[in-house]
C-alpha cells in the first residue's frame, strides 16, 4: 500500500513528528552540504549529497561508548528517536551494507534502531528504506519500505494504488565488472601505479572520512583529570571509553607495540584501501565496499579518481 | 551483541615469571575455548589489549594470562593485586586446529614469550594425551628470560623439552646457541608431524626454512601471528593482512596460508 501527501500535509506531518523525533535534512549553506536539524519554516527537499555521509548518525566520528566511575560502568544517554529525511538511493544502499558490517555492534544498532530512513528521489531501486518520497505533480508519493515505515503512517496520508517509479537496473558500466575488478586489484600489488599514486596522494585520509563505507575505528579510554586516581583499586577513577574514526591511510594505522609498522609505505596503505573495497569487502559481503557516491573524487585534494585507477588496472590485468 | 567491554573477573593469583613477565590467574569458570585463542582484557581508564590464553581449556576453574610489561595498559595490569577485577571478553580467534590433529607428533618451537600461548597446548596434552608425541624446543636470550621455569621441570617427566639460550651465564647448564641448531634429524622426526611456532619475527624465517628442508610440509607448519587489534571481531580493520583478519581468520595460520597473505604471490 502506498500513499499521497500534499506538500502542506507533509509539513503538518513533520510538525507532528517533531514532537517525538529530531528530524535532519541535507542542507546547503554557504557552499557546505551537511545534515542539519530541519527548520520547519524554511526547508527544501531536494537530493543533496552531503559531504559527510549519514554513517555519522550510527557510527559517530567521536562516540562515548560508556562512562565509568570506580570500576563501575555508567551507561550513556540513549539517542533520541531520529528521522533522516531526504536520503538518496546511493546513500540508502551504503547504509544497507554498513548495517551488515555492524550487525553485532551494540552501539551502532542502538542508534540505528531508533532511526527512520526516509528516502527521496525521482526513482527507486531495490534499496532498503522505511519511507520513500517521490515528487509527482505537486504531491509527494510516499512508499512504505518496512514495518517501521508503516508505523509512521497517519490518517493524513491518502491511500493510492500507484507504484514507485523503479529503475530496472542501475548498471554502472565500470563497477558492474565485479569479478574482473576483483581479479585486477588482487593481481596488481607490485604494479608501479601504487607508487605513482603515493607521489601525489597526501595520505590525508579525506577519502576515508567522506566515504559512506569506510568504517575503520579505534578505541581508547579517557580519564578525567580532576580526580585523584588510585591505580590499584581504581577508586576515584572517572572517565569514558571512546570510539573514534580511524583511517587506514594514516601512517600509524598498522603499527604495533614495539613500533613495527606493517604498512609503513604510503603505497601499501593506498593499495590496502582499494584491496579492502574491491577484494576483501566483496569476499565478505558479496558486493563492493563502494557505492559510487563520488565523494572521494570530489573531495580529494590531489584529485585522485578511483574510477580511472580501476579502468587502468582492468586494461592491464584482465 | 559486542559492547567492547565484556564482564568483570577477579585476579586470584599473580606469579612473577621473569623481570618483565607475570602470570595472572582469573576466575573464569567453564570458559569454552581452544588453545591458541585470545581474550581482550580491559582496565578502565587504560584501554583494552589482546592476550593469548596460556592455560588449557581442560582447566575449567580459571584461565591464565601471561603478560609482559611493554606499555601503559600492561603497566596498569602489573599494578593490580590479587582480588582486583579486570574486564574480559572473548574468546576470539581461530585457535590451533586441534581436532584435526589427533594422534600426530607435535613439535612446539617457541622463542622468548612465544611459549605463553603454547602452554595452553602443553597443558592440554598433559591432561588428554591427544597427540601421540610432543616435543618442545624453546629458546630465549638468557636463562633469566625462561618462562614457567618451575613448571618446565614437571613437564620434562612426560614431554621431551629442550631449551637453549643465546647467551649463557654461570648458572646455566643447558644448551647455548640459536634454536635452529636444535632443528636436526637427530632431535626431530618429520614423519606424521606438525609444528606449532610462536616467537619473535626474526625467528620464524630461520625456523621455517629448516623445517621445510627437513621435509615438513607448508600445510603442517602452524604460525601464530600478531597485528594491532582493537575490536577483536573483524570490523575495525587494524589487523587485516591481505584478505584475512588476524583476529578472526587467525591468529593461527599455516605457513602455506601466511605465504598467500603477502600479496606477492597469487
Amino acid at each position: 500500500m502506498n500513499y499521497i501527501l500534499s506538500y502542506d500535509d507533509l509539513t503538518k506531518q513533520l510538525k507532528v513528528w517533531l514532537k517525538k523525533f529530531q528530524i535532519f535534512v541535507p542542507t546547503q549553506k554557504n557552499g557546505d552540504f551537511s545534515w542539519q536539524k530541519i527548520d520547519i519554516t524554511n526547508f527544501d527537499l531536494s537530493p543533496i549529497v552531503t559531504t559527510i555521509p549519514p554513517k555519522k548518525f550510527f557510527l559517530p566520528d567521536n562516540e562515548i561508548l560508556f562512562n565509568f566511575f570506580n570500576n563501575k560502568i555508567l551507561p550513556v544517554k540513549s539517542t533520541k528517536p531520529t528521522i533522516l529525511l531526504g536520503l538518496g538511493i546511493i546513500d540508502l544502499k551504503a547504509i544497507a551494507l554498513l548495517d551488515k558490517v555492524m550487525v553485532s555492534d551494540e552501539y551502532y544498532q542502538k542508534k540505528r534502531s531508533k532511526t527512520v530512513l526516509i528516502g527521496l528521489g525521482p526513482q527507486i531501486f531495490d534499496e532498503k528504506f522505511d519511507l520513500f518520497l517521490q515528487n509527482q505533480d505537486g504531491n509527494w508519493l510516499v512508499y512504505i519500505g518496512s514495518p517501521k515505515g508503516q508505523r509512521m503512517v497517519s490518517p493524513s496520508f491518502r491511500k493510492t494504488v500507484s507504484d514507485p517509479i523503479k529503475i530496472e537496473k542501475i548498471i554502472d558500466p565500470l563497477l558492474s565488472n565485479q569479478g574482473r575488478i576483483l581479479k585486477a586489484v588482487k593481481a596488481s600489488y607490485q604494479d608501479k601505479i601504487w607508487d605513482e599514486l603515493a607521489q601525489i596522494c597526501l595520505g590525508c585520509g579525506i577519502c576515508t572520512y567522506v566515504c559512506p563505507l569506510c568504517y575503520c575505528f579505534s578505541l581508547d579510554d579517557k580519564i578525567n583529570l580532576n580526580t585523584g586516581v588510585n591505580k590499584k583499586s581504581c577508586s576515584n577513577c572517572q572517565g569514558s571509553r571512546r570510539r573514534v574514526w580511524d583511517s587506514c591511510m594514516l601512517a600509524h594505522f598498522s603499527q604495533v607495540a614495539g613500533k613495527h609498522n606493517f604498512r609503513v609505505k604510503l603505497r601499501d596503505r593506498i593499495y590496502n584501501w582499494y584491496h579492502h573495497k574491491f577484494v576483501r569487502f566483496p569476499m565478505e559481503y558479496g558486493r563492493f565496499g563502494c557505492v559510487n557516491c563520488g565523494r572521494c573524487i570530489k573531495y580529494c585534494p590531489a584529485k585522485i579518481n578511483y574510477r580511472l585507477i580501476l579502468e587502468k588496472l582492468l586494461k592491464k590485468y584482465v | 551483541m559486542n559492547n567492547y567491554l565484556g564482564k568483570k573477573y577477579k585476579i586470584t593469583l599473580i606469579k612473577d615469571l621473569t623481570p618483565d613477565t607475570k602470570l595472572f590467574k582469573l576466575n573464569l569458570k567453564n570458559f569454552k575455548f581452544l588453545p591458541g585463542q585470545f581474550v581482550m582484557l580491559s582496565i578502565l581508564g587504560y584501554g583494552e589489549g589482546p592476550f593469548s590464553i596460556t592455560s588449557s581449556p581442560t582447566k575449567n576453574q580459571h584461565i591464565d594470562l601471561t603478560i609482559r610489561k611493554v606499555g601503559r595498559l600492561t603497566q596498569a595490569i602489573f599494578d593490580k593485586s590479587v582480588g582486583d577485577e579486570v574486564f574480559i571478553r572473548g574468546p576470539y580467534g581461530n585457535g590451533f586446529p586441534i581436532t584435526k590433529l589427533k594422534g600426530k607428533n607435535l613439535i612446539i618451537i617457541s622463542g622468548g614469550c612465544g611459549l605463553a600461548p603454547m602452554r595452553s597446548v602443553i597443558q592440554y596434552q598433559l591432561d588428554t594425551n591427544f597427540f601421540s608425541n610432543l616435543q618442545i624446543l624453546y629458546g630465549t636470550r638468557t636463562s633469566q628470560d625462561i618462562l614457567f621455569s618451575e613448571e618446565i621441570d614437571s613437564w620434562r617427566n612426560k614431554i621431551e623439552t629442550i631449551i637453549t639460550v643465546d647467551k649463557s651465564d654461570k648458572n646455566w647448564q643447558g644448551n647455548t646457541g640459536l634454536i635452529t641448531n636444535l632443528i636436526t634429524s637427530k632431535i626431530i622426526q618429520t614423519d606424521n608431524s606438525v609444528a606449532f611456532i610462536c616467537g619473535p619475527p626474526v625467528m620464524y624465517d630461520a625456523v621455517v626454512q629448516k623445517l621445510i628442508s627437513m621435509g615438513l610440509s607448508e600445510n603442517h607448519i602452524y604460525l601464530s601471528l600478531e597485528r594491532n587489534m582493537q575490536c577483536g571481531v573483524s570490523i575495525c580493520q587494524h589487523c587485516t593482512c591481505g584478505d584475512k583478519y588476524v583476529c578472526s581468520d587467525g591468529p593461527v595460520f599455516t605457513l602455506a596460508e601466511s605465504r598467500k597473505m603477502e600479496y606477492k604471490k597469487d
